[in-house]
């Protein structure tokens, strides 16, 4: 069953004598359940694309659709509760709150969401145990690393089980070993959880995680390649290969 | 270069700090308008003796000088406050190799360039302010406001001074700090005390508990007064009161924070309730920054709300005296009828008078009347803890009852514009306080009549009738009988009274009593001026038997020693809960980038617009609420403390219907001043972070 469609998107910057292009006439879907990646180089659009589908910002022209929901038409009132009930977010730098603990800042779009106290404590501790970072809970976001911080993000955005998962290379600031795990984290949680997740990465190791890549490449898809039944060495070699092609 | 920087960063400051610039701007203007009254011809024309000018003016200054010291403080916070917050900027001219002294330099430079232009600003504002607080004294002495000549000379200097003090006072601190500062300081000096939490947090919450003790009790010790007596005025009382006070509002701040972690903090119940868990946590951040410095700002606004309350009773007590003299002048001459014609023919020359009368008062010697006075008297000199006889309030002159002609009377009550009364030959009227009214009421029930002629009572009238000082018509009652019995009756005083179509200046008091010599003024205080008469204990104010004297509205001094209190105390108050307000406000606003972060991040995760709205109102409420409300806890039991001193130390017998509605007027309109300020600042702060917040979203 298809999730997001993305259909014939432009996303225009600057004024009529300076015009970027950051997105021409972008199209593509993803399934539910689904791990999808997005690759490319710097500008090539993937963040942009990644804000549009998260209603960050808005498209120039095109529509996205979230199963029969046009978001691009989504009155701005709306917009809020959208992202609320469907989408969950991890970012490069975890963007946790300073001021609230591990698990305050787990709990906290559950909050948002004005479930009762009891499941919100309930589900947060569920999440924390599945993602084995009970020991943190207690602790505030300075006091542990960055794979603690960037798990708890990963918590924090499926806590609410949202419909999509929107990460803006999650790995970008850890060490390739605290990367390794929380990709394979990623890919347990979209495999046990059936979480739908599109990932923005410069990374191929990170990318290779995923069961679909999408290369951008100057606000348009360039290339797209399957997993399949490939193993993730070949397919991480396959992804070298698209990005070594597009000169990036 | 460097001074061009200076130039831009001393900019960049005054829009980040605007708050702050604009406190430094109020500051100098009420500096230089209080300063600049106190040489004003207004103030020598209200006070009408050079005496009390020279108190006033010394009052002003001296207030002035403890207001210049807390200002150095005040800014010598926002100095290092803003080095705080531009200690980056600092370290990279230090790694791009400027030596210290001229970032140190370049610092100070920006600050003065500043404060500078603060003082010009503050004194055209100030020059405005002065002329309000004219105009307004002007009226209140009941002479014609007119704009004046210019900018006072001395009151010019006298703020520049206070400005040289306030900034060296500051400068010095910064100075120190800056060349004692190392460039690994700066680096890391805005992330300091952002480490959360105190590891022994047992120990703050009985801190918490013990300061809530304190403050239990210090409002119990200002309440009840269980340790001193009015004669002392409640002194021990308020110090132990205000002390206790004191150390509850530094321990509570010290361990608000364990008592928070340890209650709602733990209750994921309440915590996970809607917005609960993020307003916790923002207010819990910001008192784990802030610390005993909330003690600090709490105890300023106690500070301020008092001295509101001072001001304002003194100002209820100085109305009221003023209400209690029914004339705008009244001379009195004293044991014999007298013709009062010279004087008359001075005032009606020189004032608009609407009508005046002579008249004389009598007595009989019999003191019925005064023992039924002093038994009353006495019932309130016990409720109020006073232990002197009631004599001791009683003037030698009306020791016995004293008695008014019918006729003088009815002549006095058209020239008060009173409702005409009727009596019969065979009544008497009782004219008293409104405080004796009952006892006088209860005792003419069972009466067998007034002297020889068995006069039966035909009402007792309380309207104001200037009784209440002595010297005038009766001490606190007089009895009106018919005229051929007061003929009968041996001459006590003569009166001659005078209103004017609008009321006697002050000045034109003085300028009479300066005309004749045979004039002087009555001491117009409740009991000071009186001076001990004979053996028989009683009192007298009429010191020299050659001199008539005159008292009425304008005249008395008491006026001019209130006035002398109340500017300078409302002057201080203001300044207090203006600079309290203005650390809080900026303390806030410098981490609006923070804030604007964590709002950005909850719009991510879905918080609308509305609900962002309600958050950041309520985050404000709570943060200004956090010191303002043990501060107003606290400073309710100080208030009633003082305002009850002052209105019973005021006056020696009631002369309000309910001494406690008094109190709790003061306090609610002291309460009500404190909050028009505070919510002006609030409002302001609150405009501009949710400005900051709601820019940032989609």
């Amino acid at each position: 069953m298809t999730l997001l469609q993305v259909k014939h998107i432009e996303k225009y910057y600057g004024n009529e004598q300076n015009l970027t292009k950051a997105l021409d006439d972008l199209s593509f879907q993803v399934e539910t359940g689904e791990f999808v990646s997005i690759m490319g180089a710097s500008g090539s659009g993937k963040t942009t694309l990644l804000n549009c589908i998260s209603t960050i910002d808005t498209v120039s022209a095109g529509s996205i659709f979230l199963e029969n929901d046009d978001i691009t038409e989504m009155p701005e009132n709306n917009i809020a509760a959208f992202r609320r009930n469907n989408l969950g977010f991890i970012f490069q730098d975890s963007n946790l709150l300073d001021t609230l603990t591990i698990e305050e800042n787990i709990a906290l779009p559950l909050t948002i969401r004005e479930l009762p106290p009891k499941e919100v404590d309930n589900r947060t501790m569920e999440i924390a145990a599945r993602l084995g970072i009970e020991d943190t809970l207690s602790k505030f976001p300075y006091e542990v690393s960055g794979g603690q911080k960037q798990r708890c993000a990963v918590a924090r955005a499926v806590v609410t089980n949202p419909k999509l998962i929107v990460a803006d290379e999650p790995t970008g600031a850890l060490d390739s070993k605290s990367a390794r795990v929380l990709m394979e984290l990623l890919n347990e949680l979209n495999k046990s959880l059936k979480a739908t997740i599109l990932l923005v990465s410069h990374d191929p190791l990170s990318a290779s995680y995923a069961q679909r890549i999408l290369f951008l490449k100057d606000g348009k898809i360039f290339n797209e390649i399957v997993k399949g039944e490939k193993t993730n060495a070949t397919f991480y070699h396959e992804i070298l290969d698209v990005l070594s092609l597009m000169g990036g | 270069m460097l001074k061009k920087l200076s130039l831009r960063n001393a900019k960049r400051q005054a829009k980040e700090y605007l708050i702050f610039i604009a406190t430094m701007i109020g500051a100098v203007a009420l500096i230089y308008s209080f300063n600049s009254l106190v040489f004003s011809e207004t103030i020598s024309s209200l006070m009408g003796q050079a005496s009390d000018t020279n108190y006033i003016a010394m009052m002003v200054i001296a207030n002035s000088l403890i207001i210049a010291f807390i200002l150095g403080w005040f800014v010598g916070y926002m100095m290092n406050f803003i080095l705080r917050k531009c200690s980056q900027e600092l370290s990279t001219y230090m790694l791009l190799g400027i030596e210290k002294k001229q970032i140190s330099k370049m610092f100070l430079t920006e600050n003065i360039v500043i404060g500078t232009a603060a003082l010009m600003i503050g004194l055209i504002i100030g020059f405005l302010l002065a002329e309000i607080l004219n105009a307004m004294l002007t009226g209140m002495s009941g002479g014609a406001y007119s704009l004046s000549s210019g900018f006072s000379l001395q009151a010019i200097g006298l703020t520049l001074l206070y400005f040289i003090i306030i900034y060296l006072f500051a400068l010095i601190g910064s100075r120190h700090k800056l060349n004692k500062m190392q460039l690994i300081d700066l680096l890391h000096y805005e992330n300091r005390n952002e480490t959360y939490y105190i590891k022994k947090s047992w120990i703050g919450i009985i801190i918490f508990c013990l300061s809530i003790v304190c403050g239990a009790v210090g409002l119990y010790v200002l309440l009840k007064r269980p340790f001193s007596n009015p004669m002392d005025g409640y002194t021990a009382d308020i110090y132990i009161g205000f002390i206790l006070s004191l150390l509850c509002l530094f321990g509570i701040f010290s361990g608000l924070l364990s008592f928070l972690h340890h209650t709602l903090g733990k209750s994921k119940w309440w915590k996970y309730r809607k917005t609960n868990l993020l307003l916790y946590r923002l207010i819990t951040s910001k008192i784990n920054n802030m610390g005993k410095f909330l003690g600090g700002i709490a105890t300023l606004f106690t500070l301020a709300i008092t001295v509101f309350a001072l001001a304002i009773a003194f100002g209820i007590t100085a109305n009221k005296s003023v209400e209690l003299e029914a004339f705008d002048l009244t001379i009195l001459h004293m044991d014999e009828e007298y013709d009062f014609f010279e004087y008359s023919r001075y005032i009606e020359e020189n004032s608009d008078v609407e009508a005046s009368h002579v008249y004389k008062l009598y007595t009989d010697y019999d003191s019925t009347f005064m023992d039924i006075r002093n038994q009353t008297a006495t019932i309130y000199f016990d409720e109020t803890d006073r232990y002197w006889p009631p004599e001791t309030y009683i003037y030698k002159e009306n020791r016995y009852d004293t008695y008014m002609k019918f006729s003088d009377y009815c002549t006095l009550r058209n020239l008060l514009g009173y409702e005409q009364v009727n009596m019969s030959e065979n009544e008497f009227i009782i004219h008293s306080m409104p405080y004796l009214a009952e006892s006088f009421e209860e005792y003419t029930k069972n009466f067998n009549g007034l002297s020889s002629h068995n006069l039966s009572c035909a009402g007792v009238y309380n309207e104001v009738f200037s009784q209440y000082r002595g010297y005038g018509n009766g001490q606190e009652y007089i009895l009106i009988v018919p005229d051929y019995i007061a003929e009968q009756m041996d001459v006590l005083y003569s009166l001659f009274v005078a209103n004017g179509e609008t009321s006697f200046s002050s000045g034109f008091l003085a300028s009479l009593e300066s005309k004749f010599d045979r004039l002087t003024f009555l001491d117009s205080s409740s009991m000071s001026g009186a001076v001990f008469s004979d053996n028989s204990g009683f009192i007298s104010k009429l010191l020299y038997d050659d001199k008539d004297y005159i008292s009425g509205k304008s005249a008395g001094t008491s006026t001019g020693q209130e006035m002398s209190i109340i500017l300078p105390l409302f002057y201080l108050a203001l300044v207090l809960c203006m600079i309290g307000t203005v650390i809080l406000a900026v303390q806030l606003l410098s981490e609006n980038k923070k804030y604007v972060r964590h709002y950005n991040m909850l719009n991510i995760m879905g918080l609308d617009k509305t609900a962002m709205e309600k958050t950041a109102m309520k985050q404000m409420l709570l943060y200004f609420s956090l010191p303002a409300i043990p501060a107003l806890v606290l400073s309710g039991g100080l208030i009633s403390v003082v305002t009850y001193t002052v209105i019973t130390g005021g006056f020696h017998v009631p002369v309000f219907k309910s001494i406690a509605s008094v109190v709790i007027s003061v306090v609610v309109v002291t309460i009500l001043l404190f909050l028009a300020v505070y919510c002006i600042y609030g409002f302001v702060s609150y405009i501009s972070f949710k400005r900051d917040i709601l820019k940032s979203i989609n």
